[in-house]
C-alpha cells in the first residue's frame, strides 16, 4: 500500500539512524528510543513513526479540548476576550513536545511554513488554529486536497486578501503565490504575468464571516468570464473554479519536483533540483497522485536520506522550533509555564516563531539558521531551560552528572559526538574549580551542547 | 592569521566554499583586536541600506501634482486610482529649481525628508528598475540585492564589495540587524556580521571565570575535524560569535527607538561611533505589500521611515529625544542613507472601498539621503500613460546598476569590475564628499 521497499530499508538499523531519522522528523530520539530501534530493521523503524491514526476520532489527544476551547469563541470580536498569538504558540508548541505522532507535529509545522500564514491581529488566533488543523489533517495525506482546502482557508484568506479579490478589480495577491511559492516555485518558471491575472480571476468571489467563522462563495463578486491559465481554458465553475486551478497547476510536470525539492531540503539537506533525492521523492508524488504520506516515506526510506557515509551525510540544520521543542522533550520541561513568555521571545531571537512567519516566503532553510544572533539566542535558550526546570516538585527533573557525557548524549538522543566536541566539553568541565557546585558544571555541560555543531547539525 | 578570520560568517551554501580547516581557536581576544583596527577605518565613508520590503507604492511616494509638458501623469494618476489618489492640497510640493517642470510631490507622512530635501541632502532617482522585471518578492529582492539582473544572484553588490576591500582582524566592516543575513551582504568569500542588536550580542551568564570558561569553550568548537561541512560552518559560527561579543563588549547599548526600524538605526548609530571599522548597515522595513487596505497600512510605514530617518540624524524621534543627541557634521558628512525597495506597485488600483490596494508593480524611486548627497531629483518621473489608455506599469526610465556603480566609485571608492560596461549616475554626491 505505501509503495515497495528499497534495498537499503530492508538493512539493519544503526544507532546513528535512530539518531538522525528522530533528529529530522520526530523531535529527536529518547535514550529508550535509540536503544530500542538500533539493530532493528530501518523500514519498521520509519513505519513506526508513519503509523498515524487517520483524522477522526482515532486521533484524538487529550490538547485538543484546549485548542477547542482556544478558538470556539462565539463570535464576539473582543479584543480582551479573543485568544492571543502567545497562547496558540504555547499550546502547539507543548503538543509538539507531547504528542504521540511527533512526525505528524514535525510535517505540520512543514506545512505552515510552506503556506506560510501570520496572525493578524487578523487573521485571528482562532483562523489560525482552524488553518493549523487543516495542515494537520492533510500532512499525511493528499496534496491536492491539501491546497484546496487552503485555497479558501479563511486565515489564508485573510493573509493574503482572497476575500477582497471581487470582479471587476480583482487582488492578484493569492494567485501569484499561489503559483510561485505553494505550487510550482520559478526553477524554472513556467507561469506568465498573464497566467496570475487570469487566475486571480478565477479565485474572485471568495469571503470570510469572522463572527461565524466560515467561508463563503458570493456568485456576484465571482468573475463569470473564461480564463485561460497555463495553456488551458476555465469556464465558469463557480464555486468550484479554485480547485481547477489546483488541477492546471499540479498537472504542470514541475509541480512534483517544486514540492519534492522542499522536502528534502526541509528534512534532509539543501538540495539542488536535480537531485536524485528530489527525482525520487518527485516520481513518488506523481504516481500516487500527491500522495504525502508515500512522498514522505519514500524520502525517509531513501540512500541518499540516510547517507550510509554518516560524516557526510550530516547536513540537515535543525530549525529553531525544532531545536526548542526536542531541548525541552529531553530535558523533561512542559511548554506551559511562566518560562513561556520568555521562551517565545527566544524563538523571535532564533527567527522562528510559530504562527508567526517573517513573510509568505516562509522561514529560510538550512546554513541560514547558523549565525552568531540565532547562536547567542540558542545560549540563552540553554539558560532557560536549565532554570525553568522542576527541580523540587512530583515532576522533578534529573539531569546526568557533568561528567557523564554518554549519558548527556543518550538523553539528548545524540548517537554520538564528534571528537573535539567531546573533548571541548570534557575539558570544559575538568577546567571548572573543584569547589564548584555540581548544579553549574550541569548548566556548562547543557549550554555547550546546545550551541554544539552535533546538536544543531543532523 | 592563516585560519578564517572570525569575520567571515557564513551563511548561503555559496558561504561553504570559504570554509577551511580551523586552527587553534582564537579565545576572547576582542579588546586587543580592537585596537588593531587602522584608525583610517575611521574616516571611511558610510553607507546605511534599507529595504522597503513587500513592494513600496513609489506612486504614492513621490506623487505627480499636475499634467507638465505634455504628460499627462496627474489626469491618469487621479483617473486609475479613484481611491488611493492624494489630492494635491495635502501633498508636500518639491519646489527646487528645475521641478517645476515634473510637479511633483511627496507623501504627507515624508515631512522630514521634504525638510532635508528642501535643503539639498535628498537625491531622488526616479523610475529605477532593471530589465526584464520580475514580479516576485523574492527574485526581485534577490536582484536588487545582488545588482545583477543579467546572471544568477551569486552575491550582494555590496558584499562583493567587501570582498575587495577585505575586513580586517577585530573590523566589523558590515553588518545587518535581524535574523537572517540578506544577500545583500554576502560576498563570494567574506560576509557581513548579523545581530539582532548590541543588547542581544552579549553573554547573558555574565563574565565571571566560570562564565569565561563556558565562552572559551564555545568558540573551540570551530577545533572541530569533522568531516563534513555543515558541522564544521557550526563551528566556525560559534568561534565568530565568541569574537563579535568582543568586539561589542565596549560598545554601549542606547536607549533605542519607539519602534524597530528607530531601534535598529539608533543601534548603527553607536556602532558606527565604536571605531569597528564600520562602513555598511542593512536593515530591512517591511509590511508594503499593500494589497488591500492601503490607505490603512502604507501611511503608518512612511511615517515610520521619516521619523526614523530623521531620528537618525538628529537623535529625535518626531521630537522624542532618544538620547544620543544630533549626529556629529563630521560623521554625518561621511554618511549615506539609501532607501530602495524591490519593486513598485501597479499604477491602477484594485478592489473597492476600504479594502483597496495595489498589486505587485515594476520600477520606483530611490532615495539618497546625507549632507554629502547633492539633492534634487535625479532623472524624469515614468510617463503613466494617457487618460484612455493608462500604463500598467511603472516603466524603468534608471537602471539600477547605475545607481549601484556610482554609489561605489564616487562614494566608497571602490569600482565593481562587473560595473565596467555601466556608466554611474553622475551628479549623486558633492566633489568634497
Amino acid at each position: 500500500m505505501l509503495g515497495s521497499t528499497t534495498a537499503v530499508s530492508t538493512l539493519l538499523t544503526t544507532r546513528e539512524d535512530v539518531a538522525r531519522l528522530f533528529a529530522r522528523v520526530a523531535f529527536g530520539a529518547s535514550a529508550a528510543e535509540l536503544d530500542q530501534w538500533t539493530g532493528r530493521p530501518y523500514v519498521d523503524m520509519v513505519d513506526s513513526l508513519l503509523a498515524v491514526p487517520p483524522p477522526g476520532p482515532l486521533r484524538t489527544q487529550p490538547d485538543d479540548a484546549t485548542r477547542n476551547a482556544l478558538y470556539a469563541w462565539g463570535g464576539v470580536v473582543d479584543e480582551n476576550a479573543t485568544p492571543k498569538l502567545d497562547m496558540i504558540q504555547t499550546w502547539w508548541l507543548e503538543r509538539m513536545r507531547t504528542t504521540p505522532w511527533p512526525l505528524l507535529e514535525r510535517l505540520t509545522l512543514f506545512w505552515h511554513g510552506h503556506w506560510a500564514t501570520a496572525y493578524g491581529p487578523f487573521p485571528d488566533a482562532g483562523m489560525m488554529l482552524v488553518q493549523n488543523q487543516l495542515l494537520r489533517d492533510h500532512a499525511l495525506g493528499s496534496f491536492r486536497a491539501m491546497a484546496n482546502a487552503m485555497n479558501v482557508d479563511s486565515a489564508m484568506l485573510w493573509w493574503l486578501s482572497g476575500q477582497d479579490n471581487r470582479t471587476p478589480h480583482p487582488n492578484e495577491n493569492y494567485a501569484r503565490e499561489f503559483f510561485e511559492l505553494f505550487t510550482l516555485g520559478k526553477d524554472p518558471q513556467v507561469y506568465t504575468e498573464q497566467d496570475v491575472r487570469e487566475a486571480a480571476r478565477a479565485f474572485t468571489g471568495w469571503g470570510t464571516n469572522i463572527y461565524a467563522r466560515t467561508v463563503q462563495f458570493d456568485p456576484t463578486l465571482h468573475d463569470n468570464g473564461v480564463k485561460r491559465i497555463l495553456g488551458r481554458t476555465v469556464p465558469n465553475l463557480g464555486a468550484a473554479e479554485h480547485e481547477a486551478i489546483t488541477d492546471i497547476a499540479l498537472a504542470q510536470p514541475v509541480a512534483p519536483r517544486f514540492l519534492a525539492r522542499k522536502l528534502v531540503c526541509a528534512f534532509a539537506y539543501v538540495a539542488s533540483g536535480d537531485d536524485p533525492l528530489v527525482a525520487k521523492v518527485a516520481d513518488t508524488l506523481r504516481s500516487t497522485d500527491f500522495d504525502l504520506q508515500a512522498a514522505v516515506r519514500a524520502m525517509l526510506l531513501a540512500d541518499e536520506f540516510r547517507h550510509p557515509d554518516h560524516a557526510a551525510g550530516r547536513q540537515h540544520v535543525r530549525p529553531p522550533v525544532d531545536v526548542l521543542v526536542s531541548a525541552a522533550k529531553a530535558i523533561g520541561i512542559p511548554l506551559t509555564g511562566s518560562a513561556m513568555p520568555v521562551v517565545i521571545r527566544l524563538l523571535g531571537r532564533l527567527g522562528q516563531q510559530p504562527f508567526k512567519p517573517p513573510n509568505v516566503g516562509g522561514w529560510p532553510m538550512g546554513l541560514r539558521w547558523l549565525t552568531p544572533a540565532t547562536l547567542l539566542a540558542r545560549y540563552d535558550l540553554a539558560f532557560t531551560l536549565f532554570y525553568a526546570r522542576d527541580t523540587t516538585g512530583p515532576g522533578r527533573v534529573l539531569l546526568p552528572p557533568s561528567n557523564d557525557l554518554d549519558a548527556w548524549t543518550a538523553r539528548f538522543g545524540m548517537a554520538s559526538l564528534d571528537a573535539n566536541t567531546a573533548r571541548v566539553i570534557r575539558e570544559h568541565v575538568d577546567a571548572q574549580d573543584p569547589s564548584l557546585s555540581e548544579e553549574v558544571r550541569q548548566l556548562g555541560v547543557l549550554a555547550l551542547l546546545l550551541t554544539s555543531p552535533d546538536w544543531m547539525v543532523v | 592569521m592563516q585560519d578564517i578570520s572570525r569575520r567571515h560568517f557564513l551563511a548561503g551554501l555559496g558561504g561553504l566554499v570559504g570554509v577551511q580547516l580551523v586552527g587553534p581557536a582564537v579565545l576572547r581576544t576582542g579588546r586587543a583586536l580592537a585596537s588593531f583596527v587602522d584608525p583610517a577605518a575611521s574616516a571611511r565613508h558610510r553607507i546605511v541600506v534599507i529595504s522597503l520590503f513587500g513592494g513600496n507604492d513609489g506612486l504614492n511616494t513621490v506623487v505627480p501634482m499636475a499634467d507638465v509638458g505634455g504628460a499627462n501623469r496627474r489626469s491618469v494618476y487621479e483617473k486609475v486610482r479613484p481611491t488611493l489618489a492624494y489630492p494635491t492640497s495635502v501633498l508636500l510640493p518639491l519646489d527646487r529649481p528645475g521641478d517645476a517642470e515634473q510637479a511633483l510631490g511627496l507623501n504627507p507622512k515624508l515631512t522630514t525628508l521634504h525638510g532635508l530635501y528642501e535643503s539639498g541632502q535628498v537625491a531622488i532617482v526616479q523610475g529605477v528598475d532593471y530589465p526584464n522585471h520580475n514580479y516576485s518578492h523574492f527574485t526581485s529582492s534577490d536582484i536588487w540585492q545582488s545588482g545583477q539582473p543579467d546572471r544568477a544572484p551569486d552575491s550582494g553588490w555590496l558584499g562583493r564589495h567587501i570582498d575587495r576591500v577585505g575586513i580586517a582582524d577585530g573590523e566589523v566592516r558590515a553588518l545587518a540587524f535581524g535574523t537572517d543575513l540578506p544577500l545583500l551582504l554576502t560576498g563570494e568569500r567574506e560576509t557581513g556580521a548579523l545581530v539582532t542588536g548590541i543588547a542581544e550580542t552579549r553573554f547573558t551568564d555574565g563574565t565571571d571565570p566560570y562564565a569565561d570558561v563556558r565562552h572559551q569553550a564555545l568558540a573551540r568548537f570551530a577545533g572541530s575535524n569533522a568531516g563534513e561541512p555543515v558541522r564544521r560552518a557550526a563551528g566556525a559560527v560559534a568561534r565568530s560569535t565568541v569574537g563579535l561579543v568582543d568586539d561589542f563588549e565596549a560598545t554601549p547599548v542606547p536607549p533605542g527607538g519607539p519602534t524597530n526600524l528607530s531601534r535598529m538605526l539608533m543601534n548603527a548609530r553607536v556602532l558606527f561611533e565604536q571605531g569597528l571599522g564600520l562602513e555598511v548597515v542593512f536593515v530591512e522595513h517591511a509590511g508594503f505589500d499593500t494589497h488591500n487596505a492601503q490607505k490603512k497600512y502604507h501611511e503608518p510605514l512612511l511615517d515610520d521611515l521619516d521619523a526614523s530617518i530623521g531620528a537618525f540624524f538628529t537623535g529625535a524621534y518626531r521630537g522624542q529625544d532618544l538620547g544620543l543627541g544630533p549626529m556629529s557634521a563630521d560623521d554625518a558628512a561621511k554618511t549615506l542613507v539609501l532607501v530602495y525597495s524591490e519593486f513598485g506597485r501597479r499604477i491602477g488600483e484594485n478592489g473597492a472601498g476600504t479594502v483597496t490596494g495595489t498589486d505587485h508593480g515594476a520600477a520606483g524611486p530611490v532615495f539618497l539621503i546625507g549632507p554629502s548627497v547633492v539633492g534634487g531629483l535625479k532623472g524624469d518621473h515614468p510617463a503613466l500613460g494617457s487618460p484612455l489608455a493608462p500604463a500598467d506599469n511603472v516603466q524603468m526610465t534608471t537602471d539600477v546598476r547605475s545607481v549601484y556603480a556610482s554609489v561605489l566609485r564616487d562614494w566608497l571608492g571602490d569600482p565593481d569590475p562587473r560595473y565596467d560596461a555601466v556608466t554611474p549616475l553622475a551628479g549623486l554626491f558633492t566633489p568634497t564628499a
